[in-house]
């Protein structure tokens, strides 16, 4: 056999890559020819160093030998893809949600300084009467004047027939007359 | 909250890490960098896990990726290198005046000196213990190929010890 044929199977042998009877029969031939069993000893050899040094450089060190190898940990890297993630959602959401809500808030519908018309209404809308002295003026107060008018036109039916939309419009326009 | 992904990959870990670090230290004969790029590798694999084919092994798929990660980590520093020579810097690795040769340093010498296709079968065979298959898969090219590189490796490691010895 030629040299590099040799070498070969010597080298698949020393790594453990070749069957037994296969390794067999070149150890059978090697015993017989003494040119090829020294090209078979030096590839042999340079298996043997190529793994010395690989497996001595790669040697981990003392410091970086984990504390608890039993129970070994996914790097944070691996985890965290996942968590920021959901944290970028929550917080596109919050931010949408926030915009959204400011951007929905109508401007004051009374002018400032304004006299402020308490309708008086039956006694059960007297927690919004409350809330109505409460709130100061804007979006929420014209909303409370709004839901003490659709009480108070419940309990006092003389404005039957007129929606919340209507009634609105007519305090607006009360306010700007006035 | 673990994914399936995330346990299989877990378990691969378990398995392999060692191997890669092994593997990726050989390749930028650096314990920080190493790390850093076993990191990136388990995450590239996390990233694409259900790339996986299911042909072949799990561990060859994971050293491909660790190839790769290592191929544009060599190009980061390729463009880092550049960049430092346009500002003026002096080279970055400076070789000591004192250097222990002893057997091991000569070998790692020898080693780092080869083809880099010579010396990549050589740190998956070695470093990672992959077997003929597994590499010809993680190289994508046929075994036989493999078992030339690694027998043209070893023979050309053998010579470059026996000329840096004398």
């Amino acid at each position: 056999m030629e040299r590099e044929r040799i070498e070969r199977l010597a080298m698949d042998s020393a790594l453990g890559e070749l069957s037994e009877d296969a390794a067999a029969l070149l150890e059978a031939y090697l015993a017989t020819n003494a040119p090829a069993r020294e090209w078979a000893r030096r590839m042999r050899c340079a298996c043997e160093a190529a793994h010395r040094v690989v497996s001595t450089k790669t040697r981990t060190p003392a410091e970086r030998i984990p504390s608890s190898p039993a129970t070994p940990r996914l790097p944070w890297r691996m985890i965290c893809p996942t968590l920021g993630r959901w944290a970028a959602v929550i917080l596109c959401a919050l931010v949408m949600g926030a915009a959204a809500g400011r951007w929905s808030k109508p401007r004051d519908v009374s002018p400032a300084g304004a006299p402020v018309t308490v309708v008086q209404g039956a006694p059960a809308a007297r927690g919004w009467d409350r809330l109505v002295g409460e709130t100061g003026q804007g979006f929420w107060r014209a909303r409370a004047l709004a839901l003490v008018r659709s009480e108070s036109s419940r309990a006092q039916p003389s404005t039957a027939g007129e929606n919340l939309w209507d009634k609105y419009r007519r305090y607006v326009r009360e306010q700007s007359d006035g | 909250m673990w994914t399936r992904a995330q346990a299989e990959l877990r378990q691969l870990w378990e398995q392999t890490r060692d191997k890669v670090r092994a593997y990726m230290f050989c390749a930028c004969s650096d314990w920080n960098d190493a790390d850093d790029l076993a990191q990136e590798c388990y995450l590239r694999a996390l990233r694409n896990w259900d790339l996986f084919d299911g042909r072949g092994s799990r561990q060859a798929w994971l050293f491909v990726i660790a190839r790769n990660t290592h191929i544009d980590w060599l190009r980061r520093q390729t463009t880092r290198r550049k960049i430092r020579a346009t500002e003026g810097e002096v080279g970055v690795r400076t070789t000591p005046t004192t250097y222990e040769r002893d057997e091991i340093e000569m070998l790692w010498e020898a080693l780092n000196a080869l083809h880099r296709d010579h010396r990549e079968v050589i740190h998956l065979r070695f470093a990672a213990g992959l077997s003929y298959a597994e590499m010809a898969e993680a190289l994508n090219v046929p075994v036989g190929t493999v078992r030339s590189r690694l027998h043209r490796g070893l023979k050309m490691l053998r010579r470059g010890v026996l000329q840096n010895g004398d």
